[in-house]
């Protein structure tokens, strides 16, 4: 190396660390912000799945796994992940396929109304949870009105079973969750042109052969990001299960409150809340995978 | 590749997008024959792309009938057509490897697995890209991009080979030598090929016959020295080469193609013209090159028409020297030469130019 390489080589180096301080400086308020929102709880929340409860319903500082051996052992509480797993992995794929099509062509649409159709689409997230929960409530019960007149016009004797079980938390959170879905489609879809779809026409493939042999795998990273976003929001969902679950819909959300709140055994809720922070981390790790495959 | 090629006529098509009220393509006739390329020249906007989109069946005419090989495919949808199409963009598919990309067309034509691979690697070994099949097509470069799709498009042995525009994202050397590449496989294959430009010297190179288009409408369709040399329109002789454009006055009919006609600048002249033009809206159209200057001090009585001007701009650029002179208030003409420092002239020289008649041409000035 030359001595002029080497001087200039100097330069920049002590220009880069006075970039990184720069930098380090402007990033700090966010930083710091997450680590007291964000980092510092979590660690809070481990640490205190870590105590154990007395039997006195006294909180005992400690350090061991008997919240996490209470939480496994209990076949209930594997019936509990069971529900969520169910709950997530149902309403992602629900609100994922009935929002393909409706993103897609928001996409797609040359149309003037098209800024108006994507704000009509995610709306509804204008109107609070517990309100749409309760119309779900006015629709799905057994005096709701689908049951009601499916009775009045015989088709049904009895009502059928809709509200307080999982099916109908399942079908209240796709209505709720699907503006996440349509607009991770909506960013995800971006990069497929239609002049691939064109090319592929000329090629000699059929409309149907072009969405699947294209339109599909390309918009595979944008599915993906709506699945994911739908089955964490899903999986973490308190209101609606609560509410539209009538107390009969047990899942880690639902069970973390009755823990912490009327139980008041602080460990095994936050032994719940870590099982489900795992639960998150599993499904990003696969997501990740999914993502990096498919965008090649 | 065995040769598929067809015989394309193009009858009075006309396409009015949704929501305009002039046609982007109005009443376009052309006929192209087996094996021929032709190339359909005009600038941004003038409705190129909607043609080629129209034959390639990408998008449905408003009027007319597009013909291949004595069969109207309007009705035909893009799939069933069977034309090969190189988009501006490529379109390539991102999500699939170069050999991928190009056996696409044969499966989608049913060919066996095995059968598609051996003539996806005949096309690509003919673009000279066997080596790269397994990349995928943001790994290569513009002009290897460009390859692909040519032999994406080749490889289904289409009817037609439907080219837009292929050469505008790629850098001047390069487009030079893809002209030639194109060139030479569209006539080692035979394939009847439509050429959409807006650069001149492409279509100049490369076509058998040229499609001067303007707001939609055909102005001239010929061979490329026909289209150079005796431009239908004052619109063409502007957009092929440069040219300069003299008012003529007393235009009088002498034979088909050619008129007595009287310029402020040169006198009265006997030249060829556009058959059949309106004698109150012509101008003469002069070619920079055909221009010859001699300074006024060694001028010599020349028995060719001659007006005196002023040197007024120079350009040099390499092989060619140009000038701007200026004959009198309205009149300007550019003037090329091939360099010669002998002849050097600089601004402010008094110079004679002159021309032969012969090679000036009579255009309608629509
Ligand atoms: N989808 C469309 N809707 C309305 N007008 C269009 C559309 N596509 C093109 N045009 C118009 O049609 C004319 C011809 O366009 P185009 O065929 O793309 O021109 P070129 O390819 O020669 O540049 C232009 O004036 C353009 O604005
Ligand atoms: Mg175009």
């Amino acid at each position: 190396m030359t001595l002029t390489q080497m001087g200039s080589r100097k330069r920049t180096t002590g220009f880069r660390s006075r970039r990184r301080w720069e930098l380090f400086g402007l990033l700090f308020p966010g930083l710091l912000g997450i680590f007291v929102g964000f980092v510092l709880p979590v660690f809070v929340m481990f640490r205190m799945s870590l105590n154990t409860h007395g039997t006195g319903g006294q909180l005992v500082e400690s350090v061991s796994l008997g919240a996490y051996r209470d939480a496994l052992t209990d076949p209930f509480y594997w019936e509990v992940i069971g529900n969520t797993l169910v709950l997530g992995l149902g309403c992602g794929a629900a609100a994922t396929v009935l929002s393909y099509p409706l993103a897609l062509f928001l996409v797609r649409t040359t149309s003037k109304w098209k800024g108006v159709l994507i704000a009509l689409a995610i709306a509804p997230l204008l109107t609070s949870a517990v309100a749409r929960t309760y119309g779900w409530i006015a629709i799905l019960g057994d005096q709701g009105v689908i049951n009601d007149s499916l009775m009045r016009i015989g088709v049904l004797d009895a009502p059928i079973q809709l509200s307080n079980n999982l099916l109908g938390t399942t079908i209240a959170l796709v209505e709720i969750l699907m503006p996440y879905a349509i607009l991770a489609m909506i960013s995800g879809f971006g990069r497929i042109s239609p002049s691939l779809e064109e090319a592929a026409g000329s090629l000699g493939a059929s409309k149907l052969k072009t969405f699947v042999r294209i339109t599909l795998p390309l918009s595979l990273p944008g599915v993906f990001t709506g699945f994911l976003l739908v089955f964490v929001l899903a999986i973490s969902s308190f209101v609606t299960p609560r509410l539209l679950g009538g107390g009969r819909v047990f899942i880690l959300a639902t069970e973390v409150y009755n823990e912490a709140t009327q139980t008041l055994n602080w460990p095994l809720a936050s032994a719940l809340s870590v099982i489900l922070l795992v639960v998150f981390g599993l499904m990003i790790a696969v997501y990740q995978r999914l993502i990096a495959k498919f965008e090649g | 590749m065995s040769i598929h090629t067809a015989h394309l006529s193009i009858r009075n098509l006309q396409k009015t997008y949704p929501k305009t009220t002039a046609p982007a393509v109005d009443d376009v006739c052309l006929d192209v024959a087996e094996g021929e390329l032709v190339a359909l020249l005009g600038p941004s906007g003038c409705g190129k792309t909607t043609t080629l989109r129209m034959v390639a069946g990408l998008l449905d005419p408003s009027a007319g009938e597009i013909v291949v090989n004595g069969k109207d495919v309007v009705s035909t949808p893009v799939h069933k057509r069977r034309m090969g199409m190189v988009f501006q963009s490529y379109a390539l598919f991102p999500h699939m490897n170069i050999a991928e990309n190009v056996s696409f067309g044969l499966q989608m034509r049913r060919l066996s697995r095995a059968e598609a691979a051996k003539k996806a690697d005949e096309a690509l070994d003919m673009v000279q890209l066997g080596h790269l099949r397994d990349r995928r097509p943001a790994e290569l470069s513009g002009g290897q991009q460009q390859r692909v799709a040519l032999a994406r498009a080749l490889v289904i042995e289409p009817t037609l080979l439907l080219l837009d525009e292929p050469l505008s994202n790629l850098d001047a050397k390069l487009r030079e030598a893809m002209r030639h590449e194109i060139r030479s496989i569209q006539q080692r294959l035979g394939t009847t090929t439509l050429f959409v430009t807006h650069d001149q010297d492409e279509a100049l190179d490369m076509a058998d016959r040229i499609a001067i288009l303007n707001n939609g409408r055909i102005e001239q369709y010929a061979p490329p020295s026909e289209v150079y040399d005796r431009p239908a329109t004052r619109f063409v002789a502007n957009f092929v080469g440069k040219a300069n454009f003299l008012d003529v006055e007393n235009v009088e009919k002498l034979g088909n193609d050619t008129y007595r006609v009287k310029t402020n600048e040169f006198g009265v002249l006997e030249v060829r013209g556009v058959d059949g033009l309106d004698p109150t809206r012509a101008s003469l159209v002069v070619r920079p090159h055909r221009l010859t200057t001699t300074r006024v001090d060694e001028s010599v009585k020349s028995s060719r028409p001659a007006s005196i001007g002023e040197v007024i701009a120079t350009s040099y650029t390499g092989n060619v020297q140009s000038y701007e002179v200026r004959l009198n208030e309205s009149a300007v003409l550019r003037v090329d030469q091939l360099t010669d420092t002998l002849r050097d002239l600089r601004m402010g020289d008094r110079v004679q130019l002159t021309f032969d008649p012969a090679e000036a041409y009579l255009v309608s000035d629509e």
